[in-house]
C-alpha cells in the first residue's frame, strides 16, 4: 500500500527527519529504511525523495555532506540540524495530537475518549 | 557523524579546494563555460559510473531536463548515480529501478523546483526583482495599451451650437431695433470722411504721447484720437470743421445708440471691404447649423467692439465741441448717446464685451466731468436730471458678465471630452491637442496634428487628468467665487486679485496642475473685477455730482454735506466700496468740491489725493486688503507675510470726481 500524494507530502518529511535523528543516512538508505520500517506504506522513489531532501535542506532542517565509502564510492549523507531537531519535535507533537484526535473520532483504532465519548453518549 | 570518512585529502588541500571553489574569478570562468556546456560535468560522471545504458540514459535525460546550473546538475547526477549503484548492488533489476525512478520529465521538474530553493539569497532576490520588473512592465504595457485604446477611440459629442444660439436671439428683434446696421454704415462713412486727416492724426498721436503727463492716458492708433486735441493746436479748427460736416451722420449714430440691442450676427471670419480699411463688415463664415462644422466659440469674432470704442471717442470730442459752442441740447444728446452705448449689449455676454461696456462708460464719465467742470451752465437742470436717470440705467452695465465665459467653457469642453450623457466624460485626442495649443497662446481655429511626444503622452494625460465633471465643477466653483467677490465688494478681493491670489495659487499645486484646462480658460478676473469696482464708484460719484449741481441750481449754493441731497436729489447716499456701510465723502475746497472714497487703506485723509489713477489701481490689485490693515510701516502681503508699506506719498484718498477750480495733478 502506498500513501496518496497529499498524505505523503505531510508524513514524508516528518518520517525522514525522524530517521535522520538517529543517524546520518544517504538517499538509497533512506528509501530502503522507510519502505522496510513502514511495511511499504512510506515507500518512495527518487522523484519524491530527493526533491523532499532538497526542500528540507533549503529550509535549513538538514544538511548534506559527501563522504567516500570503503568501497570507494561517494555517497551524500544527510544530517539533522538543530533547527531540524526543533522542527521534528514540533512535528511529533502535532502528529501525536492528530493521532489522538483521529483515534477519538474513530478513524484510528483505540478506545474513544474525551469529547468523542460525550458525543457518542 | 557515524560514517567514517576515507577522504585522503589533508586539511590544507581541502582548504585550497574550498577557496578555489569560491574564487570569484574562477567561478565567473566556470559560469561562462557552464553556460556553453551545462551538461558536460554531469555526463562525465555518468560515463565514469559505467551504469547500464538504460539507467545512464535515464539519469542523463533527467539531468538535461532540469535546466539547472552546471554544478547543480553535477551534484544531482552524482547523487542519482550513487542511488542507482546502491540499488543495483542491492539486487534491483534495471526495470525495477526505472519504474521506481518515475518519468524523467516529471522528476526533472520536481528536482529543479527543489534545487532552486537551495540557491543563495542574492540569486533569489535578483530573481524576485526580475519577476517584479517583468510583471510591472507587463502591467504598464497593458495599462498603457488600454489607456491608448480609450484615448484614441474616444470622440467628443458636439451637441450644442452656441454661436447659432447666440445669433438666434437677434431674430426676436426688428431691423430698426438693431444698432449694428447703422453703426456699420456710419463707421464706413467715417473712414472715408477722415481719410485725408489720418496722417495728421498719427502725427498728433506721436506728439501727444511724447508730451503727455502722468495722469493722462496714452492714446493709440485704431481709436479716433482727437478728443485730446487742445483748442490752440494747429489742426484744431480743421478738425472741428470735419465734425460739423459729419453732423448728419452723428445724428444717426446718436439715435442708433438708443436702440435696444446691437444686433450683430457673429461669425468666424470677416471680409475686407474694397473701399474701407476696416475688415469687419460682414461675416464671411457664418456659424453652420451643424455645430461639428464650426470652430469653437472662443474663435468667434466680436467685430463690433472696436468700432464702438471708436465711436465713443468720436462722440467725446463731439461733446466738447458742442459744449464749447454752448450748444446745450447737442451736448446732452452726445452724453446721453455715450451712456446709452455703454449699456448696449450683444447676446454673446462675454467678459470682454462687458469690459468694453465699462470702457465706453468711463469715456462717458470723463466727458460728463469735462462738461460740468470746464463748461458749467451748459447743461440745464432738465439735462442734469435726465442724465441722472440715464446713469441709473447704466449702473447694471458696470457689472461683469460671465455667461459668455461659461458658454465658451462648455463649448470647448464638448469639443474636448467624451460625453456619457450625464455631464461626464474623458479627455480625447482632439481635446488634448486643443488645450496644448491654447496653453501655447495659440488661439486660432487651425487644427494641430500633434507631435510624436504629444501622441505618446496622450494616454497618460487620460490617466492623470480629472474627468469632465470634475473640471467643470472646479471651473464653476471659480466662477462662483468671482461672482461672490464682484457682488460683495473689495473685502474679498484678495481671493482673486492677481495670479498669486488664493483662487489661482491653488492651481499651482501638484493636484491643481491637473486642472490646467480650467486654468487656461479662466481669464485674469482680478483685473476685470477691479475695473468693474472702479467704474461703479465713478458712476456713483458722478450721480452724486449731478445731484450737487441740481442742488446748486435750486439753492444757489453747495450743500453742506451729502446728506442734504437725500431724498430729494439722491434716493440714497452712494456707498464707499472701500468703507463698508459708509457713504462716499464730500470735500468742499478751492471754490469747488471733490467727491472721494477713503481708498483701500480705509483711512479718511480729508480728501488728500493718493497718487495717480494708475498708482491707485495698482495698489488696489496687488495690496488690497494689505494696505487697509497696515500698521506703521509694516503691512501683510496676500500670503500673510510682513512687507514694507507703500511709500508715505501714496497714502491718501481716491478722488473720484474733482470739481475744484484747480484740480491737483
Amino acid at each position: 500500500m502506498k500513501l496518496e500524494r497529499e498524505l505523503m507530502r505531510g508524513a514524508g518529511p516528518t518520517a525522514v527527519l525522524k530517521l535522520l535523528s538517529t543517524q546520518s543516512m544517504y538517499g538509497y538508505q533512506l528509501v530502503e529504511t522507510l519502505a522496510k520500517q513502514s511495511d511499504g506504506v512510506l515507500a518512495m522513489g527518487q522523484s519524491t525523495l530527493y526533491p523532499m531532501l532538497y526542500n528540507l535542506e533549503s529550509k535549513g532542517l538538514i544538511e548534506a555532506e559527501w563522504q567516500s565509502a570503503p568501497s570507494g564510492r561517494d555517497r551524500k549523507y544527510y544530517n539533522l540540524t538543530t533547527k531540524g531537531k526543533k522542527k521534528l519535535k514540533a512535528d511529533l507533537d502535532a502528529w501525536k495530537k492528530l493521532t489522538q484526535a483521529m483515534t477519538n473520532i474513530g478513524v484510528l483504532e483505540g478506545a474513544p475518549t474525551g469529547a468523542a465519548c460525550g458525543a457518542t453518549a | 557523524m557515524n560514517q567514517t570518512s576515507t577522504n585522503p585529502r589533508s586539511s590544507l588541500s581541502r582548504a585550497w579546494t574550498w577557496s578555489i571553489e569560491r574564487s570569484p574569478l574562477l567561478n565567473a570562468t566556470r559560469w561562462i563555460i557552464a553556460r556553453g556546456y551545462p551538461n558536460a560535468q554531469a555526463r562525465d560522471l555518468i560515463s565514469a559510473a559505467k551504469l547500464p545504458d538504460q539507467l545512464a540514459k535515464l539519469i542523463d535525460t533527467t539531468i538535461t531536463k532540469t535546466k539547472l546550473w552546471r554544478s547543480e546538475r553535477a551534484d544531482i547526477a552524482r547523487e542519482l548515480i550513487a542511488h542507482t549503484q546502491d540499488a543495483l548492488e542491492a539486487g534491483r533489476t534495471q526495470e525495477q529501478i526505472t519504474e521506481s525512478f518515475g518519468h524523467p520529465k516529471k522528476v526533472a521538474k520536481l528536482l529543479r523546483r527543489a534545487a532552486k530553493r537551495k540557491r543563495p539569497l542574492y540569486w533569489r532576490t535578483l530573481r524576485n526583482i526580475r519577476r517584479a520588473v517583468a510583471t510591472l512592465t507587463l502591467l504598464i504595457f497593458f495599462t498603457y495599451g488600454s489607456l491608448a485604446a480609450r484615448f484614441y477611440i474616444g470622440q467628443p459629442n458636439i451637441t450644442k451650437n452656441y454661436p447659432v444660439m447666440i445669433n438666434a436671439q437677434n431674430h426676436a428683434y426688428t431691423e430698426d431695433q438693431k444698432a449694428w446696421p447703422v453703426y456699420k454704415e456710419v463707421r464706413t462713412t467715417w473712414d472715408l470722411h477722415i481719410l485725408e486727416t489720418q496722417t495728421r492724426q498719427s502725427d498728433f498721436e506721436q506728439e501727444f504721447n511724447t508730451n503727455r503727463t502722468d495722469d493722462q492716458e496714452a492714446i493709440s492708433a485704431g481709436l479716433f484720437m482727437y478728443p485730446q486735441i487742445p483748442t490752440d493746436h494747429r489742426d484744431y479748427a480743421e478738425t472741428v470743421q470735419l465734425f460739423k460736416d459729419f453732423e448728419p451722420q452723428f445724428k444717426r449714430l446718436r439715435q442708433a445708440t438708443h436702440r435696444p440691442i446691437i444686433g450683430i450676427e457673429l461669425g468666424f471670419k470677416y471680409e475686407q471691404h474694397e473701399d474701407q480699411d476696416w475688415s469687419y463688415s460682414t461675416p464671411l463664415i457664418s456659424p453652420s447649423d451643424d455645430p461639428n462644422e464650426n470652430p469653437s466659440m472662443i474663435n468667434m469674432l466680436l467685430p463690433h467692439l472696436g468700432p464702438m470704442r471708436q465711436f465713443v471717442n468720436i462722440l467725446a470730442f463731439e461733446t466738447l465741441i458742442a459744449a464749447r459752442e454752448s450748444d446745450s441740447d447737442r451736448t446732452y444728446e452726445n452724453l446721453s448717446a455715450m451712456l446709452a452705448m455703454s449699456r448696449q449689449r450683444n447676446f454673446d455676454k462675454t467678459l470682454i464685451s462687458s469690459l468694453v461696456n465699462m470702457a465706453i462708460a468711463n469715456v462717458a464719465f470723463k466727458s460728463i466731468h469735462q462738461v460740468l467742470h470746464e463748461h458749467p451752465g451748459v447743461l440745464t437742470r432738465d439735462h442734469l436730471i435726465a442724465l441722472s436717470h440715464e446713469l441709473a440705467l447704466t449702473r447694471p452695465a458696470l457689472e461683469i458678465m460671465l455667461d459668455g465665459e461659461i458658454m465658451m467653457f462648455k463649448d470647448l469642453f464638448q469639443r474636448a471630452y467624451t460625453d456619457d450623457g450625464q455631464g461626464n466624460g474623458r479627455i480625447t485626442k482632439a481635446g488634448m491637442l486643443m488645450f496644448a495649443k491654447y496653453a501655447d497662446n495659440n488661439w486660432s481655429g487651425s487644427e494641430l496634428e500633434g507631435t510624436p511626444l504629444q501622441m505618446a503622452t496622450g494616454p497618460i494625460t487620460l490617466a492623470v487628468s480629472p474627468d469632465r465633471e470634475s473640471q467643470a465643477t472646479l471651473y464653476m466653483d471659480m466662477v462662483n467665487t468671482v461672482k461672490h467677490v464682484a457682488s460683495t465688494g473689495p473685502e474679498n478681493f484678495s481671493l482673486i486679485g492677481h495670479k498669486d491670489s488664493e483662487m489661482y495659487s491653488n492651481m499651482k499645486s501638484i493636484p491643481g496642475l491637473l486642472y490646467s484646462p480650467v486654468e487656461i480658460l479662466m481669464p485674469a478676473m482680478g483685473q476685470a473685477v477691479s475695473t468693474s469696482f472702479f467704474a461703479q464708484m465713478n458712476s456713483d460719484a458722478i450721480a452724486t455730482t449731478l445731484a450737487i449741481e441740481i442742488y446748486k441750481i435750486d439753492h444757489g449754493q453747495l450743500p453742506d454735506s451729502l446728506s442734504d441731497l437725500t431724498p430729494n436729489y439722491l434716493p440714497s447716499l452712494p456707498q464707499d466700496l472701500f468703507n463698508p456701510g459708509q457713504p462716499l465723502k464730500l470735500n468742499i475746497a478751492n471754490s469747488g468740491y471733490t467727491i472721494y472714497s477713503v481708498g483701500n487703506d480705509g483711512d479718511d485723509d480729508d480728501g488728500q489725493a493718493l497718487g495717480t489713477k494708475q498708482h491707485r489701481e495698482h495698489i488696489f490689485r496687488h495690496r488690497y486688503p494689505a494696505a487697509k490693515t497696515a500698521q506703521g510701516d509694516i503691512i501683510l502681503d496676500h500670503a500673510g507675510n510682513p512687507k514694507l508699506a507703500p511709500p508715505k506719498g501714496l497714502d491718501g484718498d481716491w478722488i473720484l470726481f474733482d470739481m475744484t477750480q484747480h484740480p491737483p495733478k
